[in-house]
């Protein structure tokens, strides 16, 4: 694949306001994805609406969102400069306990090694259990139990242990 | 997939087991199979009764080559070829609740509880648990009005071993074709074989939240649609369903 073809799939990528595009080939891939899943007030007032309104719809069901009351969940930007943070694999459900009656995994505060489990994520009884790839100190926790997430938002943040 | 199978008599639960052979480096199709589980589980750290002998308990190990955002499908995969075996093979009109729960009148006759593990971004397996009440002649009084077996609805006894086989080969059939074709004649086949998911009143618990309204079917993910009554379409990715059932 060129730059041009390159540029051509970035631009389609954009103008359908996928959330998410995956392209993988013998020997290479591509993964585009939207920083945000867009809200719908940004979705009615943006130019790429009025591109994208051409006869062929694109047969998407909304692609994963649950239209919930996601609590709108900024890229912690600042706190990527100074924390590590592990993000969500899939979109689904967040639980904080193994099971209802259960305390939390980790609270903040808590320190945590590689393998450590923080949380699961359900989509569809399907259980998917987020592991700290590193050692250090849990500082936030960016989500509430029980609530929805998308792919690749911010779970936690973890401040990595200090060599000495 | 390789029909790879280690019998066990009892064990924890056979997603425990499959887990650690999956960590060991086990190839796609290993699959753990228990008289008995001294821990099943189902959704949410939910108990799934296992009594010796009487169901079939056990675990298949997956290495779709996908990214995880695909991976939830495959517990519609397998609620379809549950469905199909019991209607096939046994001739029971078995139903779909969504995700993947297997219906006899209403009642659950099969479980599906998957456990997901990934690497980089890909999905490294996936532990796809299922349990199917075969000879139970009773259950205990907690889950009698919502559970069955294919002895109380049919009045014989079956072979455990002979049912989870031809389970195989159907689950190895619509799996090799999602591999192959995607996941559009699955979901297809899904939707002949469920009640619940298009054009049914269902209410939807997700979480906290309620959610009213007509099933639309099933997006590309697997998730349910929901047309609420104010007009939205909702993807439902969680949730438990039940029908709403139209008084006259």
């Amino acid at each position: 694949m060129n730059i041009k073809e390159l540029k051509e799939i970035i631009r389609l990528v954009a103008e359908k306001e996928f959330a998410e595009f995956e392209l993988e080939q013998p020997d290479f891939k591509l993964r585009i994805r939207r920083n945000a899943p867009p809200s719908l007030h940004a979705v009615e007032s943006s130019a790429a609406r009025a591109v994208s309104s051409s006869p062929v719809a694109e047969p998407m069901p909304a692609p994963s969102a649950p239209a919930a009351p996601v609590v709108e969940t900024p890229p912690p930007l600042e706190d990527e400069k100074v924390y590590h943070i592990i993000r969500s694999p899939i979109v689904g459900t967040f639980y904080r306990a193994p099971n209802p009656t259960a305390g939390p995994f980790v609270e903040v505060g808590d320190h945590v090694e590689p393998g450590t489990v923080l949380c699961i994520i359900e989509a569809m009884k399907l259980m998917n259990e987020i592991t700290s790839d590193i050692a250090g100190e849990v500082v936030k926790i960016y989500v509430e139990n029980g609530q929805p997430v998308e792919y690749g938002q911010p779970l936690f943040a973890i401040k990595p242990n200090t060599r000495a | 997939m390789r029909e790879i199978v280690y019998w066990y008599d009892s064990v924890t639960s056979t997603n425990d087991v499959a887990r650690e052979l999956a960590e060991a480096g086990a190839e796609e199709g290993t699959t753990v199979v228990a008289a008995e589980q001294t821990a099943g589980r189902g959704r949410y750290a939910r108990r799934w009764h296992s009594p010796k002998g009487e169901g079939l308990y056990h675990s298949i190990i997956l290495r779709p080559s996908a990214p995880p955002s695909r991976a939830p499908l495959l517990g519609l995969i397998a609620a379809v070829a549950l469905a199909e075996t019991l209607r096939e093979d046994y001739g029971v009109v078995a139903d779909i609740k969504w995700p993947n729960d297997v219906m006899i009148g209403g009642r659950k006759v099969a479980g599906i509880l998957m456990e997901l593990e990934t690497e980089d971004d890909r999905v490294k397996y996936v532990v796809l648990g299922v349990g199917v009440n075969i000879n139970q002649a009773s259950f205990p009084e907690e889950i009698a009005d919502v559970a069955t077996s294919l002895r109380r609805e049919t009045g014989m006894i079956y072979d455990v071993e002979r049912f989870r086989h031809r389970l195989f080969v159907r689950l190895q059939r619509w799996y090799e074709a999602w591999r192959a074709e995607g996941e559009a004649h699955v979901l297809e086949r899904y939707e002949q074989l469920s009640s619940y998911v298009r054009g049914q009143q269902v209410s939807v618990l997700c979480g906290e939240r309620r959610v009213r309204g007509r099933s639309r079917g099933l997006a590309p993910t697997g998730a349910l649609l929901v047309e609420t009554e104010d007009g939205r379409q909702e993807a439902i990715l969680t949730g438990e369903v039940t029908k709403l059932e139209v008084v006259s």
